[in-house]
């Protein structure tokens, strides 16, 4: 054996190949849905990290109502801020932990508030309504939904200003290359400035939507899904409007307009990776069976642990509604979360952005600074079908929702580019 | 295999391992493993861009997500701290891999720290010198300097039978 080969050997022993993979194990199944449920970029390479990324609001949007088309990324790693990444890992501490006592109470059904009966009396009728829909087939499930988001930067705006930021720093890295210490202090300065920048909301409301359509491949064909049809920004009020002009009419959108065509992403339900999109249908059809498959999931739910029963069982809920379950294992579900009624809250007579008019359920987590009850998490449906028609995130005093995805039409075809009969 | 998901499921579990154990010689292990899931997921967005092989490419974005998260560079006397803490994980070890690991870690301790990365970039990764030094951040020139001055010092603390005071100490 030569010199090189025993070196090698030596350092090779101290390749921490144990915390390795006892890490692998763990964290493979978030990492691999994380990434499923995050868009591929187009081919060209940005020089800026932030205006093809979410702000960070939408990553507890994501955490908790597991909006998957909603293009969500946040690794605040990229654009040199220090707040901690765990939160674009998929798992976020940012979820809806802070739903006051709430998990404690899932499945008790003697609560007798009234909010809780009426909740529950809306869950169990849209079980019974749910049944009586006829349970469908086909090769493709396919959805068209309307994604909204508040804009949160104009994307030209912020990355001349991140861009002087960075020269900024460049300058003063050079200057006090010898002063570890004050530079040091002008970094972590520089981190609290970037951090700002992304946390400043814009002086006017302004949404920006767009429609995806989707077909999942049930079978062995590829899938398809059509990205930024019809996209549109909208503003809150005329003053609103008339503010973003007073700013110079900055463009709000960075995506290129016109729709884009990629490959569907495969995860249904970021808490649940062994669900996929043809073993949905599978699922138990009766309550108690259907219960007892969620609690096992839940144990096994990456984000166990982290997120409470009451809050995995909204999330999962919202995630299988807008998926191909069954009719049965639709009203089974019903008849679950009304059980875990006492910690969702309901109002009839919710219209969505399509219109329609269906029934709401609440639940509520902190905003992004950790103050509870600030970010309410809706799913609403149709208590005529059972259908999902839609999910928002709506924050506590401000003018429009965070995220809004409006299910305008889901259900089975044959073929790649046909609609369902309506 | 053209599904993409399949693909990427594949890199992942090729490279993860790899991936940790670079952030884990320069950032704390709940850290080093956010900044790996960040890398795998810098990889599935760019997933055009990869190159083959593509474990020098994700340990280079390994590297920029640490810099931009300001981790610093570890002084060599730390790094070898690290590197002993972390390797004490293994368990079920012979005592004389033990006595080498022992070993190894004494005569790093000696070393620069950019020195001691290509070593261990040659070593854990089996990356060759131009792919090591697209990682380290430097000329191939620089890296293959750091490398040798790494195996000659390492090589002369062998050369003699492996000292007994080692086996000891462990």
């Amino acid at each position: 054996m030569n010199d090189e080969d025993s070196v090698n050997e030596l350092i090779a022993t101290l390749r921490p190949d144990s915390l390795t993979e006892e890490a692998h194990r763990r964290r493979r199944s978030a990492d691999l849905a994380q990434a499923f449920r995050t868009p591929r970029a187009p081919h060209h390479t940005r020089r800026f990290p932030m205006p093809q990324r979410r702000p960070l609001y939408l990553i507890t949007g994501t955490a908790v109502a597991g909006l998957a088309a909603a293009a969500i990324i946040v690794p605040q790693v990229l654009s040199g801020d220090s707040s901690p990444l765990a939160i674009s890992a998929g798992e976020s501490p940012g979820g809806v932990g802070g739903v006051g006592g709430v998990g404690g109470e899932a499945f008790r059904s003697t609560d007798t508030s009234t909010t809780t009966v009426n909740t529950r009396t809306v869950l169990l009728a849209a079980a019974k309504v749910s049944t009586e829909e006829p349970a469908g087939s086909g090769k493709f499930w396919y959805s068209r939904v309307r994604t909204t988001q508040l804009v949160r930067v104009a994307p030209d705006e912020y990355a001349a200003k991140i861009k002087k930021l960075l020269a900024e720093q460049d300058a003063k890295k050079e200057e006090l290359k010898n002063k570890p210490d004050e530079l040091n202090a002008a970094m972590k300065e520089f981190d609290k400035k970037v951090h700002e920048l992304k946390t400043t909301r814009l002086p006017y409301a302004a949404s920006r939507s767009e429609t995806t359509d989707t077909w999942r491949s049930l079978g062995g064909a590829a899938g398809r899904r059509v990205t930024g049809l019809d996209m549109k920004i909208a503003f809150a009020t005329p003053a609103d409007e008339a503010k973003w002009k007073q700013a110079g009419s900055p463009r709000l959108a960075d995506d290129p307009s016109g729709s884009r065509e990629t490959l569907p992403t495969g995860v249904v339900s970021i808490d649940n990776p062994s669900l996929t999109w043809s073993n949905v249908a599978k699922l138990p059809t009766d309550k108690q069976g259907l219960k007892d498959r969620l609690l096992s999931l839940h144990e096994k739910s990456p984000a166990s642990g982290k997120k409470q029963l009451a809050d995995y069982l909204w999330q999962t809920g919202a995630d299988l509604l807008t998926a191909p379950i069954t009719p049965g294992t639709r009203a089974a579900l019903y008849q679950v979360l009304a059980d875990s009624a006492s910690g969702l809250k309901s109002s009839t007579g919710v219209t969505d952005a399509l219109g329609r008019t269906g029934v709401a359920l609440d639940t509520t987590g902190p905003d992004d600074a950790g103050e509870a009850g600030r970010i309410t998490y809706r799913l609403i449906f149709d208590d005529k079908t059972g259908k999902a028609l839609e999910l928002d995130v709506i924050e506590a005093g401000t003018a429009m929702p965070l995220l809004q995805q409006t299910f305008e039409t889901t259900g089975y075809v044959d073929a790649l580019g046909d609609t369902p009969a309506q | 295999m053209d599904d993409p998901e399949e693909r990427f499921t594949d890199l992942y579990d090729q490279h993860y391992r790899n991936v940790l154990g670079y952030a884990l010689l320069r950032a704390e292990p709940a850290l080093a493993e956010d900044v790996a899931s960040e890398t795998f997921l810098v990889a599935w967005r760019r997933w055009d861009d990869i190159p083959e092989p593509p474990l020098p490419w994700l340990l280079g974005v390994t590297r920029n997500l640490l810099r931009n998260q300001r981790v610093k560079r570890l002084r060599s006397d730390e790094l070898v701290t690290r590197l002993a803490q972390l390797s004490t994980f293994a368990d079920g070890d012979v005592a004389e891999r033990v006595a080498d690991r022992q070993e190894a870690l004494a005569v790093l301790a000696g070393l620069r720290e950019q020195d001691i990365e290509a070593v261990v970039l040659a070593s854990w990764y089996g990356l060759t010198p131009a792919q090591a030094a697209e990682v380290a951040g430097c000329s191939a020139r620089t890296y293959n300097v750091r490398l040798h001055r790494a195996r000659r010092r390492l090589a002369n603390a062998l050369r003699p039978h492996p000292p007994l005071t080692f086996q000891e100490q462990a």
